[in-house]
């Protein structure tokens, strides 16, 4: 049987191979959310393409690709167990893409391809929608229109890049002039939910950050990523100082040692109604979306923004999980606050480990007695973190079954939750209502554009005692064993002390690890701008935009009409541009010769369209005969240029039109229009 | 060559805009269901390319001019060679530019004219309806550069043609009429005028000398050759009448196409011939310019009516 139909390959190579690389490059942002043969067929696919590239290969039969189609289909179907879905669907996509790139051989096709093209692209942008990421997709938009203009305009066939250089030169030229039309639809399309959403299964965003239960190491494990995890900005203060930057983002109840977990959901606190008092701090924050429903607030946060709530123990909650770029305003109050502990919250703060070591209890008894009061035993502890020699480690080992027991009597490595947990543990113990507070501490601030970028290194645990007449106080133990982890962050801490070979932190530095940190942090702040003008341009957003420049009541016809009358303005330049521009003598030789005949012109002596050079050059010099001479050199030396086999060099000629002076009008013509007028 | 007068440029969205229009659309639902805003950027761009890439399309096909020769006739089945020249008026390229000829169509491949470059074509369209045609129109069109607009400029080119019935058919010429059978001629109409040379007879006294055929006698190699003078008429040689009626059981089309390989025929044999259709007679003569009118007669012949 032939598998192979004889037709003709009508694409041209070099398009072709344009647009087979803007498809490659446009699967690869999706290779984490695809079957990964399904991927690999498609690139084999595009290689195999990219071989048939030539005039007489033949292209596959139509039974050849009802099988290949089918059995693409059933390998998803067997990969996924269902054909529905966010993820099945594009490797679906991606399989057609594989089977239409290799029978493709008529111009349709390929306009059909390029299609399909931009579609990849926005598949790549329901998961990553980053700057980075979207730089990306803009790469391929370029490459997909380079693709199908080269594929409109190939000029020259012998010279494959001399071509490309051409359309290359178009595309950017249609890209430019595009830019003001992209800037009006994306300010005055009118932005609305669909009525009718089309629920997909989420796509699986791996939920990233803090979980719902403490364990020696999950804080550790955050603290080693570099990710930010979200940005914010403090409209109406300098930042505050480093040693109050906590920020709040879950609180545990119920321990056992090291290990801990929320607890019971206690009835939220009541919203404070004094919101804006002397010590209150206001917060913009620019969240990244991590699917869990966590939302940060710097500690202890007074209110909570739309479709949360704030939690008993003085946390935000979203009401959904963020699986898009959250922006959101939060007023929050750095000194502790006296407010009565509820007896159900006393008693879960006051419930004890089920086990403890008679060691333990020795430890903490005695050091109770030498310390009745609640302050000064905290203190103790604290100082026993100091003085025993407890080190600050992010890989302390695993513990074992007396965790809490090993930690504080011999092995004495830790990382921030083994202190916060075995200092809460002992608090209860001691009868001191405790719990302990997850979050994030500091974060590094871009004082040029004024913000903070809070990265998952920065991840947190500390304890917190409730003393009564003071209320809930903040008790850090990583400030006592490695007070320079809260001076400088985790992340500069972590390349201090754990890579001894890595350089010292970037900002003490100069140089280029200046230059590269520096950079760094410019590309945080295009990132940060993008985030928040591009992605978190909303339908709210539009709105406040439009009440700004004074068209609150614009509805979404009027808007439409109002896009309409303000894109015709570029296109009106456009095409006046066009007008303007690319009709003219391009000829240097030409255009020179009619600028001289405009001189004359302009002195009432036109040269009909019909006439010759030569026939115009003695009507002119009888008219001038003061100019004759010049005349004729520059008619004659026209005539040859145009016409000898052996033209002279042409710079004379076009000195000479340029001196030619603009003849004025002879006593004759004069007199004539005189009597005529 | 004249130049031929064209029509104001016309751009329009081709079937390609379908493909567009879902995926711009999908782009959007996906903009708005997720509020994601880079969907909406992608979809805006994709959408201002696309008006953009219309303008480039319009911008194009401007500067363009073409001149044609004027059209030589063709039998039905042939095809009409046209000769045309096109030149750019402008300062950038012209691209991927597709001529197309109405009513006939034919497509030739897609062409470039760099900047102020003439181009000279010979197409060749195929006919498909005998005729009279006033004149030749050519539609130019190009999807540059993005493929999903047309622009269209139609040239009207300034040349009226004829498009005869092909000559086919296999009957015999008609039996010629034998000379000088010719009631119809009056007895006292001279015998030796006309325009065709009808051969050599000797000069009687009293005739013309310039009738003397002065050429022959230097020839003669006798010593005393007898004067022969020329002798002309228009009836010299056998006639053929190609009579439509003759032909009555062939339908409308065999008749002309037999008719028309007649006159080729009569032609090439040198016979006088006359053409009777219903609606004209032509009287019987020869020469190229005579086949020419029979021709256009046959091409004139009045179309049947379109069936419905």
């Amino acid at each position: 049987m032939n598998l192979f139909s004889k037709s003709p390959n009508v694409l041209t190579p070099t398009p072709l191979a344009t647009l087979l690389l803007a498809l490659s490059l446009a699967a690869i942002p999706l290779l984490d959310h695809l079957a990964g043969w399904a991927a690999a067929l498609f690139f084999l696919a595009t290689i195999t393409r990219l071989c048939l590239s030539r005039p007489s290969s033949r292209m596959p039969s139509i039974p050849l690709k009802l099988a290949l189609l089918s059995a693409a289909t059933a390998g998803l179907y067997l990969s996924y167990g269902t054909l529905l879905g966010i993820e099945p669907s594009i490797s679906l996509l991606l399989l057609l893409i594989a089977l239409k790139s290799l029978e493709s051989n008529t111009p349709r096709d390929f306009q059909i391809l390029a299609l399909l093209g931009f579609f990849l692209a926005l598949c790549s942008l329901f998961f990553n929608q980053s700057l980075a990421g979207g730089l990306f997709i803009s790469l391929i938009f370029i490459l997909l229109t380079l693709a199908l203009v080269h594929f409109h305009s190939t000029i020259h066939p012998a010279h494959p890049f001399r071509s490309l250089a051409h359309s290359a030169k178009i595309t950017s030229l249609i890209l430019l002039q595009s830019i003001p039309i992209v800037v009006l639809l994306f300010l005055f399309f009118p932005r609305a939910k669909p009525q009718f959403v089309l629920r997909f299964s989420p796509p699986s965003l791996n939920s990233s950050g803090m979980s719902d239960r403490l364990s020696p190491g999950s804080v550790a494990n955050l603290a080693l990523g570099e990710e930010t995890v979200f940005r914010a900005e403090f409209p109406d203060h300098p930042p505050p100082p480093m040693h109050s930057l906590y920020w709040r983002t879950g609180v545990f109840w119920r321990g056992q040692g090291l290990e801990w977990s929320r607890g019971p959901r206690f009835t939220p606190e009541r919203r404070d109604s004094s919101l804006f008092g002397p010590d209150t701090i206001r917060q913009k924050i620019l969240l990244q979306p991590h699917g869990g429903s966590w939302l940060f607030a710097l500690d202890r946060p007074l209110s909570s923004p739309p479709d949360s709530s704030l939690e008993a123990g003085g946390f935000i909650q979203s009401l959904h999980p963020v699986r898009q770029q959250l922006q959101y305003q939060v007023v929050s109050r750095l000194s502790p606050k006296s407010d009565p502990l509820p007896d159900d919250q006393r008693l879960e703060a006051l419930r004890q480990p089920s086990k403890i070591s008679p060691r333990l209890r020795q430890f903490v008894d005695s050091s109770r007695q030498a310390n009745p009061d609640d302050r000064a035993f905290i203190k103790a502890i604290l100082l026993y973190f100091h003085q025993e020699h407890f080190t600050y480690s992010l890989d302390p080992g695993t513990y074992g079954s007396d965790a809490l027991d090993e930690f504080l009597f011999t092995r004495r490595r830790g990382f921030c939750e083994h202190y916060a947990a075995a200092l809460a543990s002992i608090l209860r113990i001691a009868n001191i209502p405790s719990r302990i507070v997850v979050g994030y501490h500091g974060g590094e601030y871009n004082a040029r554009r004024r913000y903070l970028i809070v990265r998952q290194a920065d991840a947190h645990a500390w304890c917190e005692a409730y003393i009564d007449g003071t209320g809930w106080i903040r008790i850090d133990p990583t400030d006592v064993i490695a007070p320079d982890r809260l001076a400088s962050g985790s992340l500069s801490y972590q390349q201090d002390h754990h890579n001894s070979q890595s350089p010292p932190r970037p900002s003490s530095s100069t140089g280029w690890l200046q230059i590269f940190h520096d950079a760094q942090l410019a590309w945080d702040d295009l990132s940060y701008r993008w985030d928040l003008r591009i992605l978190g341009f909303d339908e709210e957003s539009q709105r406040s935009f439009l009440a700004r420049l004074g068209l609150a009541s614009f509805d979404w016809p009027k808007l439409l009409l109002l896009l309409l009358l303000s894109s015709t303005l570029p296109l009106a330049l456009l095409i006046l541009w066009f007008r303007s521009h690319s009709i003219a003598p391009t000829d240097p030789l030409r255009l020179a010769y009619f600028r001289f005949c405009q001189k004359f012109a302009a002195a009432g002596l036109p040269r009909s369209p019909n006439e010759s050079p030569t026939h115009f050059g003695t009507r002119a010099a009888t008219h001038f005969p003061h100019l004759a001479l010049a005349i004729k050199e520059i008619t004659s030396t026209y005539s040859l240029l145009r016409y000898s086999p052996t033209p002279p060099p042409p710079h004379p000629f076009l000195r000479a039109v340029k001196k030619f002076p603009k003849p004025q009008p002879s006593p004759v013509t004069t007199a004539k229009n005189r009597s005529t007028a | 060559m004249a130049p031929a007068p064209k029509s104001p440029i016309r751009v329009l969205p081709n079937r390609n805009i379908l493909g567009l229009s879902i995926v711009l659309l999908g782009m959007a639902y996906a903009g708005a269901s997720q509020s994601n805003s880079a969907a909406y950027l992608l979809c805006f761009a994709l959408a201002s390319v696309s008006i953009i890439s219309a303008i480039h399309t319009w911008a194009n096909l401007r500067g363009l001019s073409l001149s044609a020769s004027p059209i030589s006739p063709a039998f039905l089945g042939e095809s009409l060679s046209v000769s045309l020249s096109l030149t750019s008026h402008r300062s950038s390229t012209l691209h991927s530019l597709i001529l197309q000829s109405s009513p006939h169509g034919f497509l030739s491949p897609p062409l470039q004219l760099l900047p102020s470059q003439s181009l000279s074509l010979h197409l060749h369209s195929p006919t498909t309806q005998r005729g009279f045609f006033p004149h030749l129109q050519i539609h130019a069109h190009s999807l540059f550069p993005l493929g999903f607009f047309t622009a269209k400029q139609s040239f009207t080119l300034p040349h009226p043609y004829f498009i005869y019935p092909s000559p086919s058919g296999a009957l015999p010429l008609p039996s010629p009429l034998p000379y000088p059978a010719l009631s119809t001629l009056s007895p006292n109409s001279p015998l030796s005028t006309g325009d065709d040379f009808a051969g050599l007879r000797s000069w009687k006294l009293g005739e013309s000398p310039r009738h003397i055929d002065w050429k022959s006698l230097a020839r003669s190699p006798a010593q005393d050759p007898p004067l022969l003078a020329k002798d002309w008429s228009g009836f010299a040689r056998p006639i053929l009448h190609l009579d439509w009626h003759a032909l009555d059981p062939l339908p409308t089309e065999d008749r002309l196409s037999q008719l028309a390989r007649w006159i080729l025929d009569a032609e090439q044999s040198h016979f006088a011939y006359s053409l009777i259709l219903p609606s004209i007679p032509l009287p019987p003569s020869s020469g190229p310019t005579h086949a020419q009118a029979c021709l256009q007669a046959l091409a004139l012949h009045p179309l049947p009516p379109p069936t419905p």
